[in-house]
């Protein structure tokens, strides 16, 4: 019998149609992964399913009956549950108050409820469904000292408390340590043979190999195939998300030895945040040229100051940053510039484009200093406008209008711009930071494909990412960032994935010690 | 101690107003609705109790639930406004702060008045003496001796404080301004939220507008709350919308002021002293704000939170 059966559900926003008549099933018991590209409709047909959005028209059915949801709260009643990718969670509740939002507990006043909250009861509930489910939570402590795991350990419970049969994560593995991801696929199995059924969207083929028994994938909005995983590999589900076939690995292999001039080099640099707690302990690394220096770690292990501080946005209170031998430290973001530092930030709509602006404006924010810019402090439109227009056509930047401005760009369109500026200014040195977060599988190909012939010109990369694979793939040497350290270094081509998967939680392995 | 004395009772009369704005503030502060309108709803409070009282002879009860319906009234008007039709929060303040006054004079060029008295009431009938407590130095001019709604703004301290922390009201509002998404997720209705938190902070307007002008003075005279309102949002800010730490800046600011009204009696150059508070609270402000910042390492306008 169908748990979740969707028939031609279709959703339009304006004139563009999200999801054109997907039909669904999902059996019961079963792990179903729903797998596509970034923009493809997956969270459109997920946010349908647990009421966050109206279908425009066709019909939902769960265990058989047509539902009409107004709003997550429906979708709960009905027993289907939603782990969101970002956290929906309190920062500054403790892990009981979180689970029971809403739905709290009354101390009586005799037969009636008083409008006080009976906090002992709540704790004592939450622990004991922590035990019962072997959650590594502490019911007292506060959201905000939690680790990205724990977080997500926290959303999957808040709906097992709410008695959810249905359970919808998305992206769920994102954030996650190699073990950390080993950890929710075996949860996750476990509680499928409890009896829960369980929806994944992800964009991960191993993982879906790994936990799923069906697939789903899904393009521009259609249903293009379905699959037992057993009778399908993970080329096949590529060429079906992208339509092509696609590279799924790119390496370094061909791009010559790393040279031996160290070109940038951090010694013993240290931070605070402002609740004054180190975020930084003595990094230090070096990087040759023609290299690609990579830092993994689990988000959150100090890896965002670590980009704060080495492109200006922070400053380091002990330790140095050397390029080339001369002292670079705490310079503001426009002197690095000068120094011939491109940096690809972090989070490319905070601090690398103005959405509201141009392309053109944005392709020479950071060298308005350039002489073919400005001159005698006014702008040269018209030069702005042809090194925007160089700069679409050879990145091949796919926008609808020339003129218009960045927030027309899908996200690997505008990540593009960002490199063809940084690219273009003729650096010494890149700092990447995520550089395909949020980015299409064809986009992410072009993108690592920037770095490597950049690196294979003989200058230097330092890259920094989450995504293990990203790193494993491209760098020449990894460095590991647990708690503000780096607390070990690699060699990607003889490490295993398990070792650097240690490393991320803290553990050093026994050959690196 | 005759000096100090006075010194400490005055506090308390510019504490109470100031002290009802920020209990009532913190709500919508907490709620994420920035509520500059608390001066504008002061004065609405101060104006309608006094011109109730000067025109309905011994109905003291009219007036005050006057005052208290009119700020009523005028948070109803913001949160439609600004909650419910998702208006800019600071210009509907902007303008009821502006409103209020202008009505206020407007009415009273009507009656050809300067200021409004009320003639039949005389202040100290309605003040409390606390039999003991009075003859105690320090504690006598802090508790006794005062109107009814100071007392009730000493009590509003710590319900406030147990509606914002031990109710689900309170758990709620706070969600709802820290996390507005997480609040949908779980089907709390965040505009029922909102508007409630903007409403109790206007019905404490009321009731400080009626403490400043009627239960103080018997009398309105135009623009009399003179700023505490903008005051409470300082304290509410340096205290970051918890009750207690909030009090204690506006007990702060309430001395100081006291402290200047009471050497410009003395002085020569007193109104170079009236502008001491005004200066305190400008250092404060920037010591606060100079101290949330002391440990971050992060340059010009990028925050960490």
């Amino acid at each position: 019998m169908n748990v979740i059966e969707t028939v031609d559900l279709t959703k339009r926003f304006g004139n563009f149609t999200a999801n054109d008549k997907i039909n669904l099933t999902v059996e019961k018991n079963e792990i179903k992964c729903i797998c596509g590209e970034n923009g493809a409709g997956k969270s459109t047909l997920m946010n349908m399913l647990y009421g966050a959005l109206q279908p425009t028209s066709g019909k939902i059915l769960i265990n058989g009956k047509e539902v009409h949801f107004k709003s997550p709260v429906d979708a709960i009643a009905c027993g289907i549950g939603m782990v969101h990718q970002h956290s929906k969670l309190v920062p500054s509740l403790t892990v009981y108050e979180n689970i029971m939002l809403g739905i709290e507990i009354s101390k009586k006043a005799g037969k009636f409820n008083s409008p006080f909250i009976d906090e002992k009861e709540e704790r004592r509930q939450v622990q004991e469904l922590i035990e019962k489910y072997h959650f590594q939570l502490n019911a007292e402590d506060k959201v905000a000292d939690l680790s990205v795991g724990q977080c997500q350990q926290l959303e999957i419970l808040k709906m097992l408390y709410r008695n959810v049969d249905i359970l919808i994560l998305d992206e769920p593995t994102s954030v996650l340590t190699p073990q950390e991801v080993d950890w929710l696929i075996d949860n996750l199995k476990n509680l499928s043979r409890q009896g829960k059924t369980i929806l994944v969207i992800t964009h991960k083929l191993r993982e879906v190999m790994a936990v799923s028994d069906s697939v789903t994938v899904i393009r521009q909005g259609k249903v293009i195939g379905v699959a037992r995983t057993k009778d399908t590999n993970e080329r096949e589900l590529a060429q079906m998300m992208v339509g092509r076939d696609v590279v799924l690995t790119v390496s370094n292999e061909n791009g010559g030895e790393p040279g031996s001039d160290t070109v940038y080099e951090v010694s013993g640099l240290c931070t605070n945040n402002h609740l004054g707690l180190d975020v930084l302990k003595n990094v230090s690394f070096q990087i040759h040229n023609r290299e690609i220096y990579g830092i993994a770690g689990v988000e959150g292990n100090g890896q965002s100051e670590l980009i704060k501080v080495l492109t200006g946005i922070m400053l380091a209170t002990k330790g140095s940053v050397r390029l080339f031998g001369e002292d670079i430290t705490n310079l503001w973001p426009d002197e690095l510039r000068r120094k011939k530092i491109g940096i690809i930030p972090e989070d490319r709509y905070k601090h690398g484009l103005c959405r509201d602006m141009t392309l053109a404006d944005n392709c020479s924010a950071g060298y308005l200093d350039d002489a073919e810019i400005t001159r005698r402090g006014i702008l040269n439109r018209k030069n702005m406008q042809k090194r925007c227009h160089d700069y679409i056509e050879k990145y091949d930047i796919r926008i609808a209008d020339e003129y218009g401005n960045v927030s027309q760009c899908s996200g690997g369109n505008a990540q593009k711009l960002i490199i063809a500026r940084e690219f273009e200014s003729s650096p010494r040195l890149i700092i990447a930071c995520q550089p395909t977060r949020g980015v299409d599988v064809g986009s992410i190909e072009y993108i690592h494909q920037c770095l490597l012939d950049f690196r294979n010109k003989g200058y230097s990369v330092l890259l920094i990412s989450s995504e293990l694979s990203e790193i494993m793939s491209l760098s020449d040497r990894v460095g590991v960032m647990y708690k503000g350290e780096i607390i070990g270094e690699a060699d990607p081509k003889t490490a295993s994935v398990a070792d650097i998967g240690l490393l991320m939680a803290g553990t050093i392995p026994e050959g690196m010690r | 101690m005759r000096g100090l004395d006075s010194i400490l009772y005055e506090s308390i009369v510019y504490l109470t107003p100031t002290l009802l704005c920020v209990l009532g503030g913190i709500f919508a502060y907490k709620a994420n609705v920035l509520n500059i309108a608390l001066e504008g709803m002061m004065l609405a409070g101060a104006f309608v109790s006094v011109l109730v009282a000067h025109s309905h002879e011994n109905k003291l009860f009219l007036a005050y639930l006057a005052a208290f319906a009119v700020c009523i009234f005028l948070g109803l008007v913001f949160s439609v406004l600004g909650v419910t039709l998702k208006g800019n929060v600071i210009i509907i303040g902007l303008a009821i702060n502006m409103l209020v006054p202008a009505v206020a004079g407007f009415v009273m060029k009507l009656m050809s008045l300067a200021s409004i008295p009320v003639k039949w009431f005389s202040t100290n009938s309605i003040m409390i003496s606390i039999p003991v407590i009075r003859d105690i130095p320090i504690l006598g001019p802090l508790f006794s001796g005062h109107p009814p709604i100071t007392y009730i703004s000493y009590l509003l301290i710590l319900v406030m404080y147990l509606l914002m922390y031990k109710t689900k009201f309170g758990v709620h509002v706070r969600v709802v301004g820290e996390n507005e998404d997480a609040a949908i997720n779980l089907g709390l209705n965040t505009k029922k939220y909102k508007i409630l938190a903007v409403l109790i902070g206007a019905g404490c307007c009321g009731l400080a507008g009626t403490d400043l002008a009627l239960e103080r003075l018997s009398l309105y005279t135009n623009n009399m709350t003179a700023g505490r309102g903008f005051i409470a949002i300082a304290a509410i800010y340096c205290g970051r919308g918890d009750p207690l730490k909030c009090t204690l800046y506006a007990i702060l600011f309430s001395i100081t002021n006291a402290v200047a009204e009471y050497f410009s009696l003395l002085v020569s150059a007193s109104l170079l002293l009236k502008v001491v508070p005004y200066v305190v609270m400008v250092v404060v402000l920037s010591a606060a704000s100079a101290l949330n910042r002391r440990n971050s390492r992060t340059r010009g306008a990028f925050s960490e939170n």
